[in-house]
């Protein structure tokens, strides 16, 4: 791989920068005599090594964080910071992992840079190599304890701020954002894990129990290692099954396909770009993958059905954030995804459904979902039209700020875009079926013993009187100024329902006559109202299904 | 489920009960020597019940319904092995004192959760109290005039390395005693066979059992030089292994309650009848625990059976009821193979595809040898789901009955008998 100009020239500096420490430290006094430090250090390069190749965690695609400075660190006390710098450096030199020969070099420097830093600040607060064995507790906690772990507090920093660096320039993103990053996950952990640098000393100096004491030592830091990385690969079991499992039921409609996963990933962007913590991040991304999962409790017939719709069937629909909360609600830990898969349909004024929520009391979840699906929907091809460009997508979301949508995440939202590629859905829908799950669908659904095809009914696209509509499509909203958008609306049928391939636009595009239907009530106490209201206030009670003039 | 029918003791109960005898003559014990000599080194002793008591309180819950309490274990394995303490010499208390210690720490630690209105598991809180017992005892016993905890101390600077040792196969031999208990238990109260379970618990042993024994080896050793300060220092490195196994049983627990819920797609759908696939799930769960499945089996097999009618999305019409049972074999075996390709698609669940895909076949074809390809679990699902199609959620009615003779109809041909008698025996316990 070619690399550039200036990762090489970061790259060498640092080098430089290692070596000139390397020199300092080689002139302070070792611990131990000559001897004993040799089979010391190849012990200790030995733990490095395996705890690199052992117990390394990737943090992100780019960084992996290793536990081999706890053994560092325990080497600056055992025998002064040249050993440590060359325990380090040496272990990063044997790493066996296959990486970039830049890269590899640049983590021999990293140790070495971050470990002249600690064993400056450990010099500077009076920690001093060396031990004697049965050491006084006061002793050890001042000369030892302290230093140590403020020590490990620079090797933080200098790593980070290293790594950051080059980060940055290998990927070209905002240095502050992968240094922050990097400071918000690593820093409890890493100075967690410092403290078993102090207990390998301990016991291997002034506890007399020597080099056994490493197994010891290893034993409780693989386990924790263990168990995150049985965490790490749980959490991606989970999210591949369950993008998995909503995949299966998009798979119904076509049109649909992959908008849950789009949705998830928009969503991720505008929470990344408002701050969120990692935590909630996750959170939300589950919350976008679900966020239409309560569609899935509308049979399939109501989906595909041509003709009017009774109002039972119309409730189901309009219902569908309701019945996705009912679906996931007992699965505990998911605290906000929940408000944010019941709220989705809210708008900022007040007019969505189904509590017909407005402003700040709509969930941040739900309006950075909102956000996320209308995009989804727009720069997705449909059967009526093509998919519209990123930048007309945003441009239609900006003018819906003061009325569907909070301002601050379509902002966020266009301010994620202009660093991240987003690819729209240009395709045509029907294109060949692209997963073993999809291409089984097609063999299912294609065969004449269970019935008719729902995605040749889909492809066969509107029929008459039946515009397809897009409720999460603001253009096919109903807008505030409505009385300007009836000219440019296309007129369905005369008192007809519309009738669609998407079932959520009914609420908006098809209230007439349903108004009465919905508010006498068949859905129970609040959401009931919620919904009667929210349809009731809305436009002039005319079946609508346009797309508004530019 | 056995208490109600045969007026025995579960061992849940037994372990209490002989946990709150040791400890109940142990205080007994060690207050008649304190009160004719002042208890030494108070400092020290206050200091390990507080880390043991702090530990139990921040006891937290892992996959497979255990609880833990590692820092507390840690702790009171420490303080069970500890010779020294600090530069002031011996500590020198006998077993009785320190078991006593334990127990009145361990009950200390539960109270703020009684407060809290929250339900205390009295079994993990038994087995592990009496492990840790059976370790001290172990440790002081005398054998021939010398304990082991008299050699620890005694042992001279170049033989740490030893002690260190001795003290690590001291407490594996507690922890595998552990996990013993906590099997026997487990057992009874699930149904399931001990040999499987105590699999599980070992397994359980290897992973966060051996960071509690290191550490807790590890502060025994420590103490000497560094005193009590050896607890806070080396324990809260143990706080972020528990983080660590918590958050992973965290998000297996997410997982489970995902699946759970997802499942549910098909009935809201109008596919299947409503609480199908949980029922299908939970009588599959307790026929593979009769039948002496591991918990990676087990979750499999939930996984799958909550899964098994996905395939039915894919149908754009649903068959009358769901029940698969009345459906044809061909139309079955379609509906299984989506159902697979659904579940095989998320590519880290290949053994539940599996499962799901072989739910149809028969036990044995005519004429035709047995196919062993089929799992286990598979031949679970298919027995339990026709017995639920049959019985739906008429519960504890007559239906239970004629269900369980038809199915004996299709006995060694379609249905595996082994897996009939012991669904038999589930549903009329």
């Amino acid at each position: 791989m070619k690399e550039s100009p200036r990762v090489v020239g970061y790259v060498l500096t640092c080098v430089l920068l290692a070596i000139a420490s390397l020199t300092v430290a080689l002139r302070q006094p070792p611990g131990l005599h000559l001897t004993q430090q040799v089979w010391t250090m190849a012990v200790l390069v030995t733990l490095c090594v395996v705890g690199l190749q052992l117990v390394a965690r990737r943090l992100t695609p780019d960084v992996d964080v290793s536990v081999d400075y706890i053994v560092q660190l325990a080497t600056l006390v055992l025998l002064g910071p040249a050993a440590a710098m060359a325990v380090g450096g040496a272990a990063s030199l044997l790493d066996l992992r296959r990486s970039r020969a830049v890269v590899r070099i640049f983590n021999v420097a990293l140790d070495m840079i971050a470990m002249g830093a600690a064993a400056l600040v450990f010099a500077g607060m009076g920690g001093r190599p060396g031990f004697h064995v049965g050491d006084s507790t006061k002793n050890l906690l001042l000369d030892v304890g302290v230093p140590m772990v403020l020590a490990n507090v620079a090797m933080l920093l200098v790593s980070c701020i290293l790594v950051a660096g080059v980060v940055a320039l290998d990927n070209r993103v905002p240095y502050r954002e992968v240094l922050s990053g990097m400071l918000r996950s690593l820093t409890l952990l890493y100075i967690g894990y410092g403290l078993f640098g102090l207990l390998l000393f301990v016991l291997w100096g002034p506890a007399g129990v020597g080099p056994i004491s490493a197994v010891l030592v290893l034993a409780p830091m693989f386990v924790a290692r263990w168990a995150f990385a049985q965490y790490a690969e749980q959490h991606a079991a989970h999210e591949r099954t369950v993008a998995a499992l909503v995949s299966a039921v998009e798979a119904k409609d076509r049109y649909t396909r992959g908008h849950s996963e789009r949705v998830a990933r928009a969503s991720v962007l505008i929470g990344r770009a408002v701050g969120l913590s990692q935590q909630r991040t996750s959170t939300l991304h589950f919350a976008g993958m679900l966020h239409d999962v309560g569609k899935l409790g509308v049979p399939t017939r109501v989906l595909q059905k041509s003709g009017a719709l009774t109002d039972e069937e119309f409730l189901s629909i309009a219902l569908h954030p309701l019945r996705g909360l009912e679906m996931v609600r007992e699965i505990e830990f998911l605290g906000e995804a929940l408000n944010g898969i019941l709220h989705h349909h809210e708008r900022i004024d007040g007019r969505g459904y189904p509590l017909g929520l407005a402003g700040d009391k709509i969930p941040e979840f739900a309006r950075i979902i909102a956000v996320a699906d209308a995009f989804d929907s727009m720069t997705s091809t449909r059967s009526y039209r093509q998919a519209r460009s990123v930048n007309e997508a945003l441009t239609e979301l900006e003018a819906c700020t003061d009325t569907q949508f909070d301002a601050r995440f379509v902002l966020a939202l266009r301010q994620a875009l202009d660093r991240t590629e987003w690819e729209p859905v240009t395709g045509a829908p029907d294109a060949a079926p692209q997963t073993a799950a999809d291409a089984a669908a097609a063999a299912a659904t294609s065969d004449a013993g269970f019935g008719a095809d729902p995605a040749s009914e889909a492809v066969a696209g509107p029929s008459e009187g039946a515009l397809p509509v897009d409720h999460d499509d603001p253009a096919f909203g109903v807008h505030p100024h409505s009385a300007d958008l009836d000219d440019a609306t296309v007129r369905v049928g005369s008192g007809e329902r519309p009738v669609s391939d998407e079932p959520d636009a009914r609420p908006e595009d098809g209230h007439n006559g349903r108004r009465d239907g919905v508010q006498n009530g068949r859905v129970g106490r609040g959401v009931g109202r919620g919904i009667g209201r929210g349809i009731g206030r809305r436009g002039t009670g005319r079946p609508r299904n346009g797309r508004r003039r530019p | 489920m056995t208490s109600t029918r045969s007026p025995r003791l579960a061992p849940g109960s037994m372990l209490g009960g002989l946990a709150l005898l040791v400890a109940v003559a142990a205080v007994g014990s060690a207050a008649s020597t304190v009160t004719t000599s002042h208890l030494p080194h108070g400092g020290t002793v206050v200091a390990f019940g507080a880390a043991i008591a702090l530990g139990e309180c921040l006891r937290v819950w892992l996959t497979g319904d255990r609880d833990a309490a590692p820092m507390g274990t840690a702790a009171a394995f420490a303080f069970a092995l500890v010779g020294e303490v600090g530069t002031s010499g011996r500590l020198g208390l006998g077993a009785p004192t320190i078991i006593a210690v334990v127990a009145v720490a361990t009950l200390l630690g539960v109270v703020p959760h009684l407060l809290a209105g929250r339900t205390v598991a009295l079994d993990g809180l038994a087995h592990r109290f009496l492990s840790v017992a059976v370790l001290v005892l172990g440790w002081h016993v005398h054998v021939h005039g010398v304990s082991a905890h008299d050699l620890s101390v005694g042992w001279g600077e170049e033989r740490r390395g030893y002690i260190a040792a001795l003290m690590a196969l001291a407490v594996a031999a507690a922890l595998v005693l552990d996990a013993v208990l906590a099997a026997a238990v487990r057992a009874t109260r699930e149904g399931s066979r001990l040999r499987s379970v105590l699999g599980d618990e070992l397994r359980a042993v290897v992973s966060l059992g051996s960071a509690i024994g290191a550490t807790g080896v590890l502060v025994a050793l420590a103490a000497r030089p560094m005193g009590v300060l050896a607890l806070p220092v080396f324990l809260a490195p143990l706080l972020l292994t528990q983080f660590a196994f918590r958050r992973y049983a965290m998000v297996r627990e997410t997982y489970r309650q995902t699946i759970r819920s997802l499942s549910r797609v098909t009935e809201l759908g109008g596919y299947t009848e409503t609480g199908h696939s949980r029922r299908v799930a939970r009588l599959a769960l307790a026929v593979g625990r009769d039948l002496g499945l591991s918990e990676r089996e087990l979750q499999d097999l939930e996984y799958a059976a909550l899964l098994h009618d996905i395939g039915q999305l894919s149908l754009s019409e649903p068959i009358p009821g769901g029940a698969t049972v009345m459906a044809a074999p061909g139309e079955q075996r379609r509906i299984a193979d989506l159902g697979a390709a659904v579940v095989r698609q998320a590519g880290v669940l290949d053994d539940v595809a599996l499962i799901v895909e072989r739910q149809v076949e028969p036990y044995r074809r005519r004429h035709e040898l047995n196919d062993r390809e089929v799992p286990l679990a598979s031949r679970i699902i298919k027995a339990v789901n026709a017995y639920d199609d049959l019985v739906g959620d008429d519960v504890g009615g007559s239906r239970s009955l004629e269900a369980l003779e038809r199915i004996h109809l299709g006995l060694a041909f379609e249905y595996d008998p082994v897996v009939v008698a012991s669904l038999a025996r589930v549903v009329t316990r």
